[in-house]
């Protein structure tokens, strides 16, 4: 700790950031969103499977996608101990022919995304302007995208953590897991509360959640080139969010 | 001197609080969202609708009053429903049939409400805007601005739909849900219009500069700038809309209603 006088206490006018403190938030931080990641990891091999299976007579429909889908969708629903909101598979065109290739449950009542009940022809989503499905198709990697708002399914401010489907090489789209900002603030801010004017940031400099009380969820932070910034901060090393404070 | 508000006459607020919750009017409800979905490009043609009872369930309505708007949209041509094993509503949305329901829309609104739709419109549009000056990263915006950029030489129903889709994306961009739902709700009025000046490429021509120059603006985080084009790009519009829908108003009777529209046709 920096600034302090012989009493323990800081310095008048000295910051006194505990680095410490920043990464054990950091360690919230990814341990929440390694319990996102599993239930995808683990859905993967089993949606590959049934995929290559039904694959071998053709390309799927929309409808068809959805009832294939339906069960692995809601055992990620399922996981305990993590406020998932929505979940499921978009397909790329390798595997749906015709029809809505996004396959998506969400909420309380776990509703089929309405628009996946419309017949062949629905309007194609133009799936290059979501960054949850573009990311992975460049990188052929995990992605976590957001926060943003999601126009299309939660129509909240959400984080998508999206999975590619690589399968012989081929992308065959992402399976996704949906958590609400609201919801996360429950399951963070706790451990942020520790910290004055501490901020969760992603990648892209986007504040995710902070107790600095000029910053709020979607505000814009300014980055050095190299990621570094004024204040303290601890990088995750496994997902795109830094915490810091100051 | 207090006593004196409690016998004033219920105020708009009151009264606004207690209006009965429409029961009539509900089939020419589902009516309208119906014929602005198609209008906007939601379905292709002879697309399938939901049937009854998943429209009943979807929109919350009876089935009856389903029935009832079908048959609404029937009568105006818009779908065709076939009986037997593979039956339904399908929608028959050539070109040609939404046009007219279009041009018919903006000839029954009044020139002040055209106008006041662009007032709202353009006040959650720049609001929008000036949010995504401070929140929209530059990746973003390069995304948004490439899929604006691809639309460019596209044919013209497909590129009033990306053209939306731009506008919605760059609404988004401001990281409120408010303002970015508010914004949909607008553009399910105000496209089924707006569409109308597709026929004329120097107003496509002017729509897509405007946007073009409005991501510009947003990149370079001027929100002065941005709230202006928008301004102007929706007054340009609702201009063109009631010089339209004057001329419409003004055909001699016997002349058909495209003929007018055909008038308003420029190509580049």
């Amino acid at each position: 700790m920096t600034g302090t006088s012989g009493t323990g206490l800081p310095e008048a006018g000295a910051p006194v950031v505990d680095e410490l403190a920043l990464r054990r938030a950091i360690g919230e931080v990814d341990a929440f969103f390694d319990g996102i990641r599993a239930p995808l990891e683990a859905w993967l091999p089993e949606l590959i499977e049934l995929l290559r299976e039904r694959l071998a007579d053709g390309r799927l429909t929309g409808a068809q996608l959805a009832s294939l889908t339906e069960s692995g969708a809601a055992r990620v629903l399922d996981t305990i101990d993590r406020p998932i909101y929505g979940a499921g598979y978009c397909a790329s065109e390798l595997v749906v022919s015709e029809g809505n290739p996004l396959a998506w449950w969400q909420g309380l009542e776990r509703n089929l995304l309405a628009s996946s009940t419309f017949g062949p022809g629905q309007a194609a989503i133009d799936l290059a302007r979501l960054e949850w499905y573009r990311v992975p198709e460049a990188t052929g990697e995990f992605h976590v995208a957001g926060p943003f708002v999601d126009y299309l399914c939660s129509n909240e401010i959400t984080i998508t953590t999206s999975m590619p489907v690589l399968v012989d090489g081929e992308f065959w789209g992402v399976i996704c897991a949906d958590v609400l900002i609201s919801s996360l603030e429950e399951a963070l801010l706790p451990a942020l509360g520790a910290i004055p004017n501490a901020t969760i940031v992603n990648a892209g400099g986007r504040v995710v959640l902070s107790t600095d009380p000029d910053l709020e969820t979607g505000d814009r932070t300014e980055l050095d080139p190299d990621g570094a910034t004024a204040g303290v901060r601890a990088v995750s090393k496994r997902y795109p969010f830094a915490v810091a404070a100051g | 001197m207090s006593g004196t508000l409690a016998q004033l006459a219920p105020s708009r607020l009151r009264t606004a609080a207690f209006a009965p919750i429409g029961e009539e009017g509900r089939a020419e409800l589902v009516e309208s969202r119906i014929v602005q979905a198609i209008s906007a490009g939601a379905f292709t043609e002879g697309e399938r609708l939901p049937s009854e009872n998943e429209l009943s369930a979807l929109l919350g309505v009876a089935v009856v009053t389903v029935r009832e708007a079908l048959g609404l949209l029937r009568h105006r041509g818009l779908i065709e429903t076939k009986r037997g094993r593979n039956g339904g509503s399908f929608v028959c949305s050539s070109h040609g049939a939404v046009v007219e329901v279009n041009a018919r829309s903006l000839i029954a609104m009044p020139r002040v409400a055209l106008a006041d739709l662009g007032v709202h419109y353009e006040t959650i549009s720049a609001a929008c805007a000036e949010y995504a000056c401070t929140r929209a990263t530059a990746e973003e915006l390069e995304v948004v601005a490439r899929i604006l950029a691809e639309a460019r030489d596209l044919a013209t129903a497909v590129w009033r739909r990306r053209i939306t889709e731009v506008q919605l994306e760059l609404a988004a961009l401001s990281q409120s849900v408010r303002l970015t739902n508010e914004h949909v709700r607008l553009q399910a009025e105000f496209t089924p219009l707006l569409s109308l000046q597709d026929i004329d490429a120097a107003a496509r021509d002017a729509t897509h500069e405007s946007l073009a120059a409005q991501i510009a603006a947003t990149s370079r985080g001027d929100a002065g700038a941005a709230r202006a084009i928008v301004h102007d790009s929706v007054r340009t519009s609702v201009r063109w809309l009631a010089e339209c829908r004057a001329a419409l108003l003004a055909a001699p009777p016997g002349v058909e209603l495209h003929a007018t529209l055909e008038q308003r046709r420029t190509e580049r």
